[in-house]
């Protein structure tokens, strides 16, 4: 990267993302791990460049983990965002920074599941979301889908949030063990009893 | 791993099913949106996102109501006039993008506080509560004032107001030299008329049209318009703001950049663009007399611009040329980029096609988001065409047809069928 870096209090060094800019850089290549070193020294624009790199992701990742509606859905993705920002400094640089945005986004959806919980237990009997008009949704109205949709709003939360980051948004066991702050067994674990009661479900709804 | 995930439904096709779960894909306002909170939030430095404004005011006020309660029981002074102090904290909750320019002040006055949000540009919500009797809450622009309580939108473009929507409440929008007032109710909206699109001329009409070039489509001004607004703005305060942050990606200056073919539309083609319903619907007018603020003195660029563009409304369009130039270079505002734009249209009416291209190239590199992006486009395409860079005036053309305004993408494609022909 041909920008100037500038010394970081804690250690490291930083591109300075306005000098880019004022040199028109194209912003694909500023790093990941740039951009959130950028976030833990204040520049605010890092955090806008990283929610438009993985704002997709996360949200696709927070739809999964906990079924709700936009709005709330909405709020988590931006209190994760939130967090990344407060959490930049404590990077470690192991892992990728997917894992890590893919970690806060975890234990964000976890709190607000555990926080209310008691409220959802309230209104158990409230009709689901309807899914919204996505355009790809025909393709996915199969069987197979509405009943795994179904069986993984059944699954307790922790081989839900297993299977899902592991599964679905591909991160590596080890990875996913780290950010969730489990053992490698016990990961393993999880997602094995999630998959088997995946499976069941729609084995035994077919 | 067992042997029972590699039964039919396997891990594999277990996770491929997966996959194909719907999830709450962001459309490109929401994902705007909370971009812009997120930003405003960071800015602000809070800890949480202010996702309950109306919470907060609630219990802002329910304290204040406690503490007046506690004060009227312990001092008792039957016979003083009992006086409310103005409250210490401001009445507007202000929700603003991450490019809005915006001061907000209180001001004593005789009968309470006048606190307004005078803005220059950009997007803002605001969240105002009932306000004590003698105290006003307004947003301010140079040409236009808007009050209300509830929840309201306010957009505002080159210091000019360019739309309002309100989603709770009332407010009124009063322009300068336009009484009376306009009484929006929740759901409503109010579009400023297009006071450009005189010289928003694709080419200067002394300069001979390039072959089969289809002429641009006629830009009616319509007056100012109450539209309803979308149900989705009916709630009661939506909590972000949804406006573009500032790009950071500048185009190559001589081909056309993705962002050409992203809508880039903000309120003033929203005028143009609006729904025919829109015009039925009601519009509620007072005799109340317009109650604006003096306005803050104008900036060097804007004075530029304001001369520039008079003198190309009155037909002096190398004069024009020369004062937008200044504008142009007087900074690097929103306002100095759209100098840049009309400074091509100024250069093209006079007959200097070629610094007018030039002219052009500098707008489409610095303005990767402006609304007449497309308008440049085309008009750049049809100078090359008229000097005989086909594969320069193609991609322009390209550039244009994908344009998020019908008018532009009609140019555009009617610009390649010519080139095809």
């Amino acid at each position: 990267m041909s920008a100037v870096k500038q010394p970081l209090p804690g250690g490291g060094q930083v591109v300075p993302l306005r000098r880019l800019d004022e040199r028109r850089a194209a912003l694909g290549e500023i790093s990941d791990e740039a951009l959130l070193a950028a976030c833990g020294v204040g520049d605010s624009a890092a955090l806008g460049a990283l929610f438009d790199r993985h704002h997709e992701a996360v949200y696709r990742l927070v739809s999964r983990l906990l079924r709700t509606d936009a709005a709330e859905t909405d709020d988590l993705v931006q209190t994760t965002f939130l967090e990344v920002w407060k959490s930049a400094r404590g990077y470690s640089g192991r892992g990728s920074v997917k894992s890590f945005l893919f970690g806060i986004a975890a234990n964000t959806v976890r709190h607000h599941f555990r926080s209310t919980r008691r409220r959802r237990d309230a209104y158990a009997e409230w009709p689901e979301p309807l899914p919204t008009g996505a355009p790809d949704e025909a393709a996915v109205r199969s069987q197979q889908v509405q009943l795994l949709a179904a069986a993984l709003d059944r699954l307790p939360h922790d081989l839900r949030t297993v299977y899902v980051l592991c599964d679905l948004e591909d991160l590596p066991g080890v990875e996913a063990a780290r950010v969730l702050g489990l053992r490698d067994g016990t990961l393993w674990r999880r997602l094995h009893e999630a998959r088997r009661a995946l499976r069941e479900a729609i084995e035994g709804g077919a | 791993m067992s042997d029972d995930d590699q039964a039919t439904t396997g891990p594999d096709n277990l996770s491929a099913l997966g996959k194909q779960l719907p999830w709450h894909r962001p459309d490109a306002e929401r994902r705007e949106a909370v971009r812009s909170s997120l930003l405003v939030a960071v800015s602000e430095g809070a800890a949480q996102p202010r996702r309950r404004p109306w919470a907060l005011v609630g219990a802002g006020f329910a304290a204040g109501a406690l503490a007046a309660a506690a004060i009227v029981l312990v001092v008792v002074r039957p016979h003083a006039p009992a006086s409310v102090a103005a409250p210490q904290i401001a009445y507007a909750q202000i929700e603003a993008s991450s490019a809005a320019e915006l001061e907000h002040t209180r001001t004593p006055t005789p009968t309470g506080t006048d606190e307004t949000v005078r803005i220059r540009s950009g997007k803002i919500r605001l969240a105002v509560p009932s306000v004590r009797a003698g105290d006003r809450v307004r947003v301010q622009t140079s040409d236009a004032s808007v009050e209300g309580t509830g929840s309201y939108e306010v957009v505002v473009a080159h210091d000019a107001l360019t739309s309002v929507t309100v989603s709770a409440g009332t407010a009124s929008v009063t322009v300068k030299g336009q009484a009376p007032a306009v009484f929006l109710a929740a759901g409503e909206t109010w579009h400023a008329p297009v006071i450009t699109a005189d010289v928003d001329l694709p080419l200067a009409p002394s300069d001979p049209p390039p072959p089969e070039v289809v002429p641009a489509p006629p830009v009616v001004v319509p007056p100012p318009v109450v539209a309803p607004a979308p149900a989705r703005h009916a709630a009661v305060l939506p909590p972000r703001v949804a406006i573009s942050a500032p790009p950071v990606e500048v185009s190559a200056p001589t081909t056309p950049s993705p962002a050409l073919a992203e809508p880039a539309i903000t309120a003033p083609h929203a005028a143009v663009t609006a729904p025919a319903e829109a015009a039925t619907a009601p519009a509620i007018a007072t005799t109340e007399a317009p109650r604006t603020a003096p306005p803050a003195g104008p900036t060097a660029t804007e004075r530029h611009f304001q001369a520039g563009t008079a003198l190309l409304r009155a037909g002096k369009a190398a004069d024009a040329a020369i004062e937008l130039q200044a504008a142009a270079d007087s900074g690097s505002d929103p306002l100095a980029v759209d100098a840049r734009y009309f400074q091509a249209v100024a250069l093209a009416k006079a007959g200097h096609h070629p610094q007018a291209e030039t002219a052009l190239v500098a707008f489409l590199d610095h303005a990767p988001t402006s609304i007449r992006r497309g308008r440049a486009a085309v008009m750049l395409a049809r100078l090359m065409l008229a000097r005989g860079d086909r594969t320069s005036a193609r991609a322009w053309f390209q550039a244009a047809a994908a344009d998020a305004d019908p008018s532009v993408a009609a140019a555009g494609r009617a610009g390649l069928a010519s080139l095809s022909r």
